[in-house]
């Protein structure tokens, strides 16, 4: 399946994932119908710019995350090429766009999960009330959940590429094609 | 906490709870009242501050969920685009693939 983008067509980001939704809600059954899922992947191929969108949303978090949570220059700095780092060792240089969206949220979850385990050995080392500790360690309980369950994703995700043999050709702008999918043969 | 006259004097007590009731302590009067009076408002500056620091810091970290929050739900949503433009569909929480009539092949635990 080849479908060409219209490179004109760039509406509000928000507003055309919220479309998306709106049609995901009626092909998430069993038996959908074909003009809905027609009408998905359309959508899809109409709004390339979303993976880059959404990947620039992560990349922001993570700007904003560290700036507003670690003063330290250097250890800023160490955070964020552990992040570039963590990016590379899941392959995203060469991952197709549906996987480097994710890896994109498991860098974020990892930074997260840094940043609440650096707050957490911080509080520690003080005298809090007992409400505040209970507090640093539910966030600390729900950031590992949110990573792991980020890495499960990945994973379920791309044994899924592996196996479909469906590709989905979007046109960026500039007239270059992406495959959303991997090779079935990867 | 606080002064309480009685007379043509001011006397300082300091209020505390035990168990159900309040239970008031003297503290004193003139000079040395005063200098009670002083470190208890020290301290309720100190507790005041530090209430405020913590609703500050608590705020600073809602911020920060938020826009953690807005990359998971826009992964999410296009997650589920890619997956169900691919075939996918969730069936009880789990993820299956529709197989060309052979049935539904589970893939995992859907989010």
């Amino acid at each position: 399946m080849v479908m060409e983008t219209n490179p004109l067509a760039l509406p509000d980001d928000k507003a055309a994932l919220d479309e998306i939704k709106a049609v995901i809600d009626r092909v998430n059954t069993e038996a959908p119908a074909k003009s809905d899922v027609r009408a998905l992947r359309r959508l899809l191929v109409r709004y390339p710019g979303l993976w880059r969108f959404a990947g620039d949303l992560a990349h922001n978090a993570m700007t904003e995350v560290l700036s507003n949570v670690i003063e330290n220059a250097l250890l800023r700095e160490s955070v964020r090429r552990g992040w570039d780092e963590l990016r590379d060792e899941l392959g995203y240089q060469i991952a197709p766009p549906l996987e480097r969206l994710l890896i994109d949220q498991v860098a974020l979850c990892w930074i997260r999960l840094f940043v609440c385990e650096w707050q957490y050995t911080d509080k520690a080392h003080r005298s809090i009330p007992l409400s505040q500790a209970d507090y640093w360690e539910r966030r600390l309980s729900a950031a590992q959940r949110r990573f792991l369950r980020a890495i499960e994703t990945l994973a379920r995700v791309r044994r899924i590429v592996r196996k479909t043999l469906v590709q989905v050709n979007i046109a960026e702008q500039g007239g270059q094609q992406v495959n959303l999918l991997a090779d079935a043969q990867r | 906490m606080g002064w309480e006259r009685r007379g043509n004097g001011s006397y300082y007590y300091r209020k505390r709870r035990e168990g159900g009731r309040v239970v008031s302590d003297y503290c004193g009067t003139g000079e040395m009242a005063e200098i009670f009076a002083m470190l208890d408002a020290i301290q309720r500056g100190r507790r005041e501050e530090a209430r405020e620091a913590w609703r500050r810091e608590r705020e600073a970290i809602r911020a920060d969920d938020r826009l953690v929050a807005d990359v998971g739900e826009a992964v999410l949503t296009l997650t589920r685009a890619w997956m169900l433009a691919a075939g996918c569909h969730t069936h009880h929480g789990t993820w299956r693939r529709r197989c060309d009539g052979d049935g539904d092949e589970p893939i995992g635990i859907a989010r």
